[in-house]
C-alpha cells in the first residue's frame, strides 16, 4: 500500500504541469495521425504491381525473382497493364522490359500451356514468306516445324519433323534477306537447341499450324 | 563532465560488447532491412537472395556482419556523447538547444521547489534524485540522477567526483567494481536501445512517407519505434538511479582507502575530512594545497599498519 501511495506522490510530481512533454506528445501524435491518413488516401488511389526487378531482355522467360514490387497511382495505369505476379511468372517477353516500369500486355506472350515454355529458350530461324503463311504466322501459334534434307535427286528434297507443338514466341519482318524476308522466334526445347539451328543452317525450315 | 570520467568504466566492458552494442546495432540493421523488405515485397526479395549463389549469399552475409560490428565500435565511441544527450547536454544544438535547456530546467526547478526536503526524503533519495541546488538542476530526468550522484560526495565530503573519480575508482575491490560494471553496462545497454529505437522511427516514418508506402507499416514502425524508445528510456532511469547509488556507495565506502593510498592521515571529525578533500582538489587542480600544513603523511608504521591489516583481510 505504502509502495502505491509513493508511485503515485511520484506520478504525480513527474506530471507536474509538464506541458512541454505533453506538447511534444502531442506533436508525435500529430505527425503519425498526419502521415497515416496521407498514406490512406494515397493508397486508396494507388495499387501494387508487380514490375522488372532488372532490365529483363527480349524473349527470356520471367521468373519470379525477376520481379519486384511497386505502388503506383491508378491514374497511371493504362488499360492492357498487367499487375499480378502471375501474368508475368512464366511469359516470354517479346521486347525488353526496363527495371520498374510497369508491363503491358503486348510486351509478353502468354502461353497457352506451361508445357510449351518449361525448359525452353528462344531459338530464332530464317523463314520465306510462304513458310510464315504469308504473314499469318502470328506470336502465340503453336506449330510443328519441318526440316528439308537435300536427297539424291537434286530436285526432291526430304522433310523430316524436327519439332512437334512448339510455340512461336514473335514474327519478325527483316529488310535484309531476299530468300528469307522472316524470322520467326520459337520456344524451342533445350535439349533440341543445337539441332534446331543445325537444321536451319542447312536447308528451309517450314512450319504447320498444330491445333 | 562527469560522463567523461565514468567511461573508463565502459572501457573495461569488452565482454559485454556484444551484448550491450552489436546486439542492438544487429537488430537495428536488421529492422530496417526488413521494412525495406516489406515495402518492396518480402517474398519476392527473399526469393530473390535464395536464388543468388552461395558464395555470393556468404559475401553478403560477411558484409552485413561486417558493418554491423564496425557500426557497434562507432557507437560504443559515441556512448559518452549519447549518455550526454540524454542527459541535456543540448546547448551544442543550434537556435532550439539553449532554450529547449532553460525551458526544461525551469520545469524541473518548480518541481525540486514543490518538494519539501525533510516531509519527502526517502521518496527524493531513492525514486525522484534531484541535485539539491536548484542552479544544478539538469533538463532531463536522466541528468537530474546522475547529476545527484555526482554532486553527493561535493555536498557532503568537499570531494570533487569529477576529480577523484579516477582515483577512487583505482582503489575499489574487484568485487565492487563487477557491480559497478554491471550497472554501467545495464545504462548503456538501455540508452543504446533507446536511441537506436528513436533512429529507427524517425528513419523508417520518413522513408516510408516518401515512397508512399502503407499507413499500418509506417504507424507501427513510427509509433512502435518511438514506444520502444520511451520504455528503453523508462528501465534507464531506474538503472540510472542504482549506479547512481553504487557511485555514492563507493564515496562513501572506500574514500578511506583513497585517503590511505594517497598515503595522509586520517581526519579526526568530519569538518576536518572537508578541509582535507578541499586540499586534496586545491593540490590536484591547481598545484598546491590551500592549508598544506592540516595535511599530514602517514608514518611508516602506519603506513605498514595499513597494509598488514588489508593483506590479513
Amino acid at each position: 500500500m505504502h509502495a502505491i501511495i509513493l508511485g503515485m506522490k511520484r506520478i504525480n510530481l513527474m506530471r507536474l504541469k509538464d506541458w512541454q512533454k505533453l506538447l511534444i506528445v502531442f506533436l508525435v501524435l500529430l505527425f503519425a495521425a498526419t502521415g497515416s491518413w496521407h498514406l490512406l488516401q494515397r493508397s486508396k488511389d494507388t495499387k501494387i504491381v508487380y514490375v522488372p526487378a532488372r532490365n529483363l531482355p527480349a524473349y527470356y522467360l520471367i521468373q519470379e525473382t525477376d520481379l519486384i514490387t511497386k505502388t503506383l497511382p491508378l491514374e497511371d495505369l493504362s488499360e492492357g497493364v498487367l499487375t499480378l505476379k502471375d501474368d508475368l511468372i512464366n511469359h516470354y517477353t517479346l521486347e525488353t522490359l526496363m527495371l520498374n516500369e510497369v508491363v503491358s500486355k503486348s510486351k509478353v506472350i502468354t502461353p497457352p500451356s506451361l508445357d510449351l515454355i518449361q525448359n525452353t529458350t528462344a531459338v530464332s530461324v530464317p523463314a520465306t514468306a510462304a513458310a510464315t503463311f504469308n504473314g499469318q504466322l502470328t506470336s502465340g501459334s503453336i506449330v510443328t516445324a519441318w526440316a528439308s534434307y537435300p536427297t539424291n535427286k537434286p530436285a526432291i528434297n526430304k522433310a523430316e519433323i524436327i519439332l512437334q507443338r512448339v510455340l512461336v514466341l514473335d514474327v519478325q519482318k527483316t529488310e535484309d534477306s531476299r530468300n528469307h524476308p522472316y524470322i520467326v522466334i520459337l520456344a524451342v526445347p533445350i535439349n533440341k537447341q543445337v539441332e534446331v539451328l543445325g537444321a536451319a543452317a542447312s536447308g528451309p525450315i517450314t512450319f504447320t499450324l498444330t491445333p | 563532465m562527469f560522463t567523461n570520467v565514468l567511461h573508463e568504466v565502459t572501457d573495461r566492458l569488452d565482454s559485454r560488447f556484444i551484448l550491450t552494442l552489436f546486439f542492438p546495432s544487429l537488430v537495428f540493421w536488421g529492422g530496417l532491412a526488413t521494412v525495406y523488405a516489406a515495402d518492396k515485397g518480402l517474398v519476392t526479395l527473399l526469393t530473390q537472395w535464395r536464388a543468388q549463389d552461395a558464395g555470393v549469399q556468404l559475401t553478403q552475409i560477411i558484409i552485413a556482419l561486417a558493418w554491423v560490428t564496425f557500426f557497434a565500435y562507432l557507437l560504443s565511441n559515441q556512448l559518452v556523447w549519447l549518455t550526454k544527450q540524454f542527459e541535456g547536454y543540448w546547448k551544442w544544438v543550434p537556435f532550439l538547444g539553449k532554450r529547449l535547456v532553460a525551458a526544461r530546467q525551469k520545469h524541473y526547478q518548480r518541481v525540486l521547489s514543490s518538494i519539501d526536503p525533510k516531509a519527502d526524503y526517502e521518496r527524493i533519495y531513492y525514486a525522484f534524485p534531484f541535485p539539491d541546488e536548484p542552479e544544478e538542476v539538469m533538463p532531463t530526468r536522466l541528468g537530474n540522477i546522475l547529476k545527484n550522484s555526482e554532486r553527493y560526495s561535493l555536498q557532503r565530503y568537499e570531494m570533487d567526483a569529477v576529480l577523484l573519480w579516477p582515483r577512487l575508482y583505482a582503489v575499489l575491490p574487484e568485487s565492487f567494481t563487477k557491480i559497478l560494471e554491471g550497472a554501467k553496462a545495464s545504462l548503456d545497454f538501455m540508452l543504446v536501445i533507446s536511441s537506436l529505437s528513436i533512429s529507427f522511427a524517425l528513419i523508417t516514418g520518413i522513408y516510408l512517407l516518401i515512397v508512399q508506402s502503407v499507413w499500418w507499416l509506417f504507424l507501427l514502425c513510427f509509433l512502435g519505434g518511438l514506444l520502444v524508445a520511451w520504455a528503453a528510456y523508462q528501465s534507464a532511469l531506474e538503472t540510472a538511479i542504482t549506479y547512481g547509488q553504487l557511485i555514492k556507495s563507493a564515496f562513501d565506502l572506500y574514500k578511506d582507502e583513497l585517503r590511505k593510498q594517497l598515503g595522509y592521515e586520517k581526519p579526526k571529525s568530519l569538518e576536518q575530512e572537508r578541509a582535507f578533500w578541499q586540499n586534496i582538489y586545491d593540490l590536484i587542480y591547481k598545484g598546491e594545497a590551500g592549508k598544506p600544513d592540516d595535511m599530514k603523511y602517514l608514518t611508516d608504521k602506519e603506513t605498514q599498519a595499513s597494509s598488514s591489516t588489508e593483506t590479513k583481510d
